[in-house]
């Protein structure tokens, strides 16, 4: 029997599936597989599943509590509803990207550890932003800077990750402390996610222009997502609640004054999540309760009044409240069903905002925050104001401006009465949500005082609308938000000009020019495409680095171990035939005569071990120089002729430098190692242990396959990096005029020998 | 802005008013006998302050946002448009 | 060259060298041995027979992408071997010991999954000099 299925593979494998379906099939399985995910959450219970361990840190993709389950339970349902009224939408890319998305939100939801989060995290930025993008060409420059903000709070996520981490040493993920710079970082993260100001203007810009459908998807999935996250990180972190507040009420002035339809939902949604937020900075069970609530029914209540007003945009093609009105009469479906959205995100009893919202300012009373609470209410009141009177009036009642409509395709229809049965049906019997919520409820909604207390506040709120009417006009207006910085700020410091006549201060756009002119011409003295530059700079480079190094560390050289080790005759003389085949190399002027003493060098420190009383290190040292002979030989077999160019002195000069350097470093490295008590030997170690750690006696295999197993694999990929060289070599040089052969072999024909044997080839051909 | 609003407008209006408030009037009349349990704060004893506080809380978000939407948040349309 | 002698010697040494190289890899733990080593003979058995038998006898080009895949097989072997320790629950490369019982000897035997690790080395070894030796021959 399966353990348990994460719902977000069920969604991975829905969008899989999607270009493969068409018609009947297609229903089934967009509607269909959501709908299984929702029901299989019943089936298994809490714990953890899905746990590896990579590198020593636990991955839980699995953590099933009361607190995530009832999130997927709203995630999976809005899936399927979702794509209900979705049904329509002919391009299969929109499908995939919102069950992608959806996926994601699922798979950080249950995410138990940090890392696995971000990935989901990222992969939900990654999805979604193509559901903004097919909501037309205009929406090209919205959802880059969509994506641009979440990338960065993708980063701010990642590096608050890596200092707790760091810090504490695990990546699980639970309450996380908001001191110090990682929890801020990971806070900072989260909140850009909610939506919260100042780095929240990405929700109004993008959401309104994404896809018809998409943006319902889009609406469900970032914020929720980054509610359950702060409720699982950083409850009661008293900052919080104060940000909540601002939200709400920042959220629900910017939407009093907003005349894009869906803009206006746009900014109440970080209204609504300023709610949440708040309630999670309260802490209280059932401070926590009523935000993990409202969230639930937001997520409904918000799609069914997106649905509502993408049907009008479906349908009459027109998104600004200065250009709609009447519409009552000719889509009364669609009005009756965004009401009764309206009406629940306002708190009407019977439905299920009246059961959730209240639930988080009770929890902030009990708590005794008198300012939170009159706030919370106050932007409750907007609320009413903003999204169920002044929205529904500029488009349906109002004006009546004779355009041409009619409700929306039935499966759109659906898609709304769906939603706006479950809000009925929550508001109606509230304990089912109630027993879903992670802490337990001794919350009890229907008394007299609540609700003669919010049909006290709405009626005011009504009355008051009915008095201020003609103030609250939709104006074919918007306004600046926080994003006005990226958008407009950069151009306007762009155009920075002096008055001074003539010269220009520091134009940013003159400066990117320099700055990139200047990285240009560095990289290209460094890297010219010369090997030899490359080479040079390498060698030096980590010369120099590890002199550097030693002399911090004072590390210092005492040649008494040298001075005092024998020097018998026959050693002598190897070492003086060693240097003096060295120096033949150097100095010969034929190639093969060159690589032959190169060679001899070789056979002389072989001689040299079996001097020191080391036969096998002898022999392997014979074997390898003749491979190396024979192969530096092929080498020359295929290389140019030209081999008597003369270099320029300043480049011998840095050759010379360059192997001095190396020279003394590795001498001085050398002599160190062999006199140093830095470490103790580890060959005891070896020895005694290879037995009991790796199961075998024969130590030298121990070591080269267990203990150092990482440098032998290293070992084996160099040699089939050379293998493949070799192969390049020969196979991908297939013609060859005879006299370069020749000239290659001899290497000591003059230039214009070689050329004039050139010439005679070509012209004979 | 403002529109003018025709003397038919008017009259609706006032009727709207006059129903709306009395219905106010009745909610506020019946909170003095709802009991009251969870009492947290001096104003939760006041009968009838829910209703005083949302058309407050109506007026003030009314005025502000207009107000500073007026005053400096609101631009032309192609305002981002270079 | 293709002389008689060569070829008879060929026939015997050639399988008992292949054989032997394997001995060496598998026992290779425990006593001297070792992938490096075994890769090596089994490398010089083949090319035994190549120079004996001649590049058309075993149509040694058409083959000789096998052994680019054995080399590049054995690489992939080793490090997925590596990467397999991480799943264990350890880090990179962490080696497990299982003791397997034997049927019909009714001895438990260690296999240490180094063992595999020793394994890819050897396909590295073998199949690199192979190709090595293949491809310059090859030339002409």
């Amino acid at each position: 029997m399966i353990e348990w299925i994460h719902p977000a593979l069920v969604f991975f494998a829905t969008a899989a599936l999607v270009p493969f379906v068409k018609g009947k099939g297609k229903s089934i399985l967009l509607i269909g597989f959501p709908a299984l995910a929702f029901f299989s959450l019943m089936l298994f219970p809490d714990g953890n599943y899905g746990v590896f361990t990579i590198g020593g840190f636990e991955v839980v993709f699995g953590r099933v509590d009361k607190l995530s389950r009832v999130f997927a339970y709203v995630f999976t349902l809005m899936g399927s509803v979702g794509m209900v009224y979705a049904l329509h939408v002919k391009q299969k890319g929109q499908h995939i990207a919102a069950l992608i998305y959806g996926g994601g939100a699922l798979g950080s939801i249950f995410a138990g550890d940090l890392l696995s989060l971000f990935v989901f995290w990222e992969i939900m930025a990654f999805s979604s932003v193509f559901l903004v993008w097919y909501g037309g060409e205009k929406s090209w420059a919205n959802g880059l800077r969509y994506l641009m903000v979440h990338t960065f709070g993708g980063l701010c996520l990642l590096g608050g990750i890596v200092i707790f981490a760091g810090q504490t040493g695990s990546i699980a993920f639970n309450a996380i402390p908001a001191s110090g710079l990682g929890g801020w970082l990971i806070l900072i993260g989260f909140l850009i996610n909610a939506g919260a100001p100042p780095l929240h203007a990405w929700l109004p810009d993008a959401y309104p222009v994404g896809s018809i459908t998409g943006t319902i998807f889009l609406s469900s999935f970032t914020t929720k997502t980054a509610v359950y996250v702060l409720a699982r990180g950083f409850a009661g972190t008293e900052v919080l609640m104060w940000v909540g507040v601002i939200m709400a009420l920042y959220g629900v002035v910017y939407a009093m004054l907003e005349n894009n339809i869906r803009k206006l939902l746009a900014y109440h949604i970080i209204s609504q999540v300023g709610f949440m937020v708040a309630g999670i900075g309260v802490g209280t069970e059932l401070a926590i309760n009523g935000a993990v609530a409202h969230a639930f029914a937001h997520i409904l209540y918000k799609a069914l009044l997106m649905m509502g007003m993408g049907s009008v945009i479906f349908m009459t093609g027109k998104r600004k409240g200065t250009e709609l009105g009447g519409l009552y009469r000719t889509m009364p479906l669609t009005f009756g069903l965004f009401m009764v959205g309206g009406f629940s995100i306002s708190g009407v009893p019977f439905l299920s905002g009246f059961i959730s919202k209240s639930m988080v300012i009770s929890g902030a009373a009990a708590a005794h925050y008198p300012f939170v609470v009159l706030l919370l209410t106050l932007a409750a009141a907007g609320t009413f104001l903003s999204t169920t009177l002044k929205l529904p009036y500029a488009v349906f009642m109002g004006e009546d401006k004779g355009i041409k409509a009619a409700d929306p395709p039935g499966n759109m229809l659906l898609g709304m009465g769906l939603a706006a049965f479950i809000c009925i049906l929550l508001g109606v019997m509230p304990n089912l949500l109630y027993q879903l919520l992670p802490f337990p409820v001794d919350y009890h909604p229907y008394t007299a005082e609540h609700l003669l207390g919010s049909f006290q506040l709405l009626l005011a709120t009504l009355l008051g609308f009915t008095l201020f009417l003609y103030k609250l006009h939709p104006e074919n207006t918007i306004s600046v938000d926080t994003d006005w910085v990226y958008r407009k700020g950069v151009v306007w410091f762009q155009q920075l000009k002096n008055p001074l006549q003539g010269i220009k201060v520091l134009r940013y756009k003159d400066f990117l020019q320099g700055l990139t002119l200047f990285s240009r011409q560095v990289s290209q003295r460094i890297q010219s495409g010369y090997l030899k530059h490359a080479l040079v700079m390498i060698i030096s480079f980590v010369m120099l680095s590890t002199l550097l190094f030693s002399l911090f560390k004072g590390w210092t050289l005492s040649l008494d171990s040298l001075m005092q080790t024998d020097l018998t005759l026959s050693q002598l003389l190897v070492f003086v035939l060693i240097i003096s085949s060295t120096l033949a190399t150097v100095l010969f002027k034929s190639r093969i005569a060159a690589v032959l003493s190169l060679g001899m060098t070789g056979f002389f420190v072989a001689f040299f071990y079996v001097l020191m009383g080391a036969p096998d290190l002898a022999l392997t040292q014979y074997l390898v120089e003749a491979v190396s002979v024979i192969l530096i030989l092929l080498a020359f077999y295929y290389l140019p002729a030209y081999f008597e160019e003369k270099t320029a002195p300043a480049s011998k000069m840095t050759d010379i430098a360059v192997s001095l350097l190396v020279g003394i470093v590795m001498t001085f490295y050398m002599l160190m190692v062999m006199d140093s008590h830095l470490t103790k030997s580890i060959a005891s170690y070896y020895l005694e242990m290879s037995e009991k750690l790796a199961g075998g006696r024969n130590v030298v295999n121990v070591v080269i396959v267990d203990f150092r197993g990482f440098d032998t694999m290293f070992e084996i990929a160099v040699f089939s990096i050379a293998a493949l060289g070799i192969f390049g070599m020969l196979k991908l040089n297939k013609k060859k005029a005879p006299i370069q052969r020749e000239a290659a072999l001899n290497g000591s024909l003059k230039r214009e020998q070689i050329e004039e044997a050139v010439q005679r080839e070509v012209t004979s051909k | 802005m403002s529109r003018k609003q025709t003397p038919e407008d008017q009259v609706k209006k006032k009727k709207r008013v006059k129903v709306l408030a009395s219905m106010l009037g009745l909610l506020m009349f019946l909170d003095w006998f709802a009991p009251r349990h969870h009492a947290h704060f001096f104003w939760d004893s006041i009968p009838g302050f829910s209703a005083v506080f949302g058309f407050i809380a109506c007026a003030i978000l009314v005025f502000f946002s207009k107000g500073i939407g007026h005053a400096f948040l609101m631009k032309r349309e192609d305002y981002y448009d270079d | 060259m293709t002389s008689l002698i060569f070829k008879s010697i060929t026939k015997t040494v050639s399988p008992i060298l292949m054989i032997f190289s394997l001995y060496l890899l598998l026992r290779g733990h425990q006593m001297p041995g070792g992938g490096f080593i075994a890769g090596l003979m089994t490398s010089a058995g083949l090319v035994l027979i190549y120079l004996a038998y001649g590049c058309d006898f075993f149509d040694w080009h058409k083959r000789s992408r096998f052994f680019y895949y054995l080399f590049s097989g054995g690489l992939a072997l080793s490090f997925l071997t590596g990467l397999a320790g991480l799943f264990i629950g350890g880090t990179f490369l962490k080696s497990g010991v299982a003791h397997v019982e034997m049927p019909f000897i009714h001895e438990s035997w260690e296999f240490a999954s180094a063992g595999i690790f020793d394994i890819g080395v050897y396909l590295v070894v073998c199949g690199v000099c192979v190709s090595l030796m293949t491809l310059l021959g090859e030339e002409e």
